[in-house]
């Protein structure tokens, strides 16, 4: 009895004296105030505001016309509708358009055919001819997507007008065209915003980056100045580096709990993003992530030697787990060896879950499966680090030994 | 000896002395090429799970789950009871559409109603979204124009004829440049060449910046007779060789091993990497120059690097950007080098439409330097940062 109460108020002791000479240490390190200032909103404003304008619009295409029939300019004017395209009408051959290609005033070029109308008066297959550019998929995507659009409601126009001169109702004639219509309803993010899409992502991927690049910064200092087992004495001794990690955890919970709704109430207020979830859901699911990054950046934070390294290394990082996680390419594309090391970064299951939450309105127990994830992830974190801890707090002792 | 041959040799001893150094300038690059060119090796995503819920079971609807399931780009993985379960899918990121077959569905076909197929998709992922949607519309479009088609040969139209009259319009794409329209050259193109210069850019800061952070600014200048042009001539160019080799294999990785199109020139190319990498290098010295501690010059120019993947238009075309950050996107070297690089390779233009982006590159590869070039010497005369940390 008279032990475990012992232990219970070193380890009481301990915490606390971690989290203030932690809180201290950042506090006073200018650089580690500066990564979270600057990371968690500046970059995050900045980043957003490079898409807000969500979605892409009036790319410019060229259009020749070859046959200047009232049906054609009908065609003209409807892919002028469209909110993706702007047809430009000045080139009157395809060479013309090919130097304008060449030069990026237009992404894309179709050609209306001679007796375009002549043609589908008489009832005969009429072409139009494209051009898009596949080495950049965004344009690509929006000048053939949006030219096949109209393609098709012109062709089915054609068509049921045809039907309707021969007497049958519109209804009908819409029925015989089309027996089976495609309707599709996009759940979340119904237009497609670029700003919804990424931000959300940038903002759980900002909260690793973060925590890993902060305590990089704070023990490559500490390693610096052979300081890890000075500003931390209980990890010499068995069982001790338990509580000096729980009380990193925390420490980097508190502040989160307080940044994330400061980042995110800018932000996204800013940019209209919306947040489909409460705050408690959003912090109860932070916590395990949190937890697992502290443990894996003090469990990677021995192998840098200096602290500026921390900041390249996790610059570095940040791209690979953005794609790792799954939501930029899909994970089916991934090979069994990615999809493994995907599940080693918090950052993966923790940018899904956070997207989940805030953007599909997924409810608590629909992201459990990430929440469980985190906290294996967490527990095998931990015992990573608090090896790599001890050791280094034995290496120091030694070394300081030596010395005197 | 000549001081800034001097210089280089120094450099190099303490680039296979200092581990960190070794790790950035020659052992990440290689990582970095590894990764990305197999993680992407598959380039197209295919068999996207979607769940189906089929209220009708009846022959056609069945035959509808089997087309969709042919779909190179679908794979149907769950049979949801209701919309409720299957909503839930999606929200598990279990499917990425949820597709409803309503009741009385082949019964309503074959008295010549118009029937609905519902498509629930989730375009929060916009890659993966956009791919079901596009596929989903297609597999519906072909069974549809079928019985279209079937309808009109019952009366005695022949099938050519019924096809016109069911499509009087056609389209005939050509797609230019990625013809095969793999993600791999796209994305592949933009990471690579983003984290190349990455790479670039830390390592000369890192080796300006460790030298100023011990204080061996002074050292430097003495070798060099005092001569700020000799410093950095001995400091820079072995990296600029080492990156363009560097370089030279990345690209080479890319379109010879995986086989990328490449139309254009390969003069240009090269031309556009050597100053890519000088471009980068002089906005380093920049950074070393406005900054106050070695921590801030790196995080400067990691950040630097970092966002100029999205000011590069790859993830969000410029002209679609507010004003200010269309501006802001021309002052990062990555983005001139990156279009160069996709009109010189997949696209195929003829060098001359290129050479505006090369008259941008050599210029920024003289304005940062020379900017910093005063501040740069007052640091050296100093011998190290204002600040330690």
């Amino acid at each position: 009895m008279r032990i475990s109460f012992k232990t219970y108020y070193k380890a009481k002791t301990s915490f606390w004296n971690t989290v203030s000479t932690e809180w201290n240490a950042i506090k006073s390190d200018k650089a580690v105030m500066s990564t979270f200032i600057l990371m968690t909103v500046v970059i995050l404003i900045a980043y957003t505001y490079i898409y807000s304008t969500q979605v892409v619009k009036e790319v410019p295409v060229a259009v020749i016309n070859q046959d200047g029939s009232k049906m054609s300019r009908d065609y003209i004017s409807m892919l002028d509708a469209t909110e993706g395209l702007k047809p430009i009408l000045k080139y009157t051959d395809l060479q013309a358009a090919k130097v304008a290609y060449y030069k990026k005033e237009v992404m894309g070029i179709a050609i209306i055919p001679k007796n375009f109308q002549n043609n589908i008066r008489k009832g005969k297959q009429t072409t139009i001819t494209t051009f898009s550019d596949a080495a950049n998929m965004i344009f690509y995507k929006k000048v053939l997507g949006d030219i096949s659009t109209v393609n098709g409601y012109f062709s089915a126009g054609i068509v049921i007008n045809k039907q309707m001169a021969l007497g049958n109702s519109m209804d009908q004639a819409q029925q015989n065209y089309a027996p089976i219509n495609s309707v599709s309803t996009s759940l979340f993010n119904s237009s497609a915003g670029y700003a919804n899409y990424l931000i959300p992502m940038l903002t759980a991927l900002i909260v690793q980056l973060v925590l890993l690049m902060g305590i990089g910064i704070l023990s490559g200092s500490r390693q610096e100045y052979i300081a890890t087992h000075t500003n931390f004495p209980r990890l010499l001794h068995p069982g001790g580096t338990i509580p000096i990690l729980l009380a990193k955890a925390c420490l980097y919970t508190a502040i989160f709990m307080v940044v994330i709704p400061i980042q995110v109430g800018i932000v996204y207020t800013l940019f209209s993003i919306p947040i489909k979830s409460s705050l408690l859901t959003i912090y109860l699911f932070l916590v395990p992530y949190i937890f697992a990054t502290v443990f894996l950046g003090i469990s990677i934070s021995s192998f840098f030697k200096r602290r500026e390294e921390a900041i390249v290394f996790l610059v570095l990082l940040s791209v690979p787990s953005l794609m790792l996680s799954g939501l930029s390419f899909p994970v089916e594309g991934f090979s069994e060896f990615y999809i493994g090391l995907s599940k080693l970064l918090p950052s993966t299951p923790g940018i899904n879950g956070f997207v989940r939450l805030t953007q599909m309105k997924a409810n608590f127990f629909q992201v459990i499966n990430e929440w469980i994830h985190l906290w294996i992830l967490c527990i095998i974190y931990f015992i990573l680090a608090s090896i790599s801890l001890k050791r280094r707090a034995f290496k120091e002792s030694k070394i300081l030994n030596s010395r005197q | 000896m000549r001081p800034s041959v001097q210089i280089a040799r120094r450099e190099i001893a303490q680039l296979f002395s200092s581990k960190t150094m070794f790790i950035f300038a020659v052992v990440l690059p290689f990582v970095s090429i590894l990764f990305f060119n197999t993680l992407l090796s598959e380039g197209v995503a295919r068999d996207l799970p979607i769940a189906v819920i089929d209220l009708d079971n009846s022959s056609i609807s069945r035959n509808v789950i089997a087309q969709l399931e042919s779909s190179p780009e679908l794979t149907v993985s769950h049979f949801p009871i209701n919309e409720k379960k299957g909503e839930e899918l999606i929200r598990l990121g279990k499917v990425y559409g949820l597709i409803i077959i309503p009741k009385n569905f082949e019964v309503n076909l074959k008295k010549g109603k118009q029937v609905n197929i519902i498509n629930q998709y989730n375009s929060n992922l916009i890659l993966a979204g956009g791919l079901e949607y596009k596929a989903f519309r297609k597999v519906i479009g072909t069974i549809s124009a079928g019985i279209n088609i079937e309808k009109q040969r019952k009366q005695g139209i022949s099938t050519q004829q019924a096809i016109v009259n069911f499509q009087p319009l056609t389209m005939n794409n050509h797609v230019l440049s990625n013809p095969f329209t793999n993600y791999s050259y796209y994305l592949n193109t933009g990471f690579l060449a983003m984290f190349f210069q990455l790479f670039v850019i830390l390592t000369t800061t890192y080796c300006f910046g460790i030298d100023l952070k011990y204080n061996k600014g002074n050292q430097l200048l003495r070798i060099a007779d005092g001569k700020l042009s000799s410093i950095i001539r001995g400091k820079v160019l072995p990296y600029t060789l080492w990156f363009m080799l560097v370089g030279i294999i990345m690209l080479y990785s890319m379109y010879v091993w995986q086989d990328f199109p490449f139309n254009g020139n390969k003069i240009g190319v090269l031309l556009g990497l050597f100053l890519l990498i000088v471009a980068n290098q002089s906005f380093s010295l920049l950074i070393i120059a406005i900054t106050n501690s070695f921590r801030e010059a790196l995080t400067i120019a990691s950040g630097f690097a970092a966002v100029s993947l999205s000011f590069s238009g790859i993830t969000f075309p410029i002209f679609g950007m507010p004003k200010v950050m269309q501006w802001l996107s021309q002052i990062f070297p990555f983005t001139h080098f990156f279009e160069l690089l996709l009109d010189q390779s997949q696209r195929g233009f003829p060098i001359y439409y290129s050479l505006k982006s090369i008259a941008i590159l050599v210029l920024l590869c003289i304005v940062p330097i020379t900017l910093g070039w005063f501040r740069l010497k007052v640091v050296f005369n100093k011998g190290k940062f204002k600040h330690h940390i």
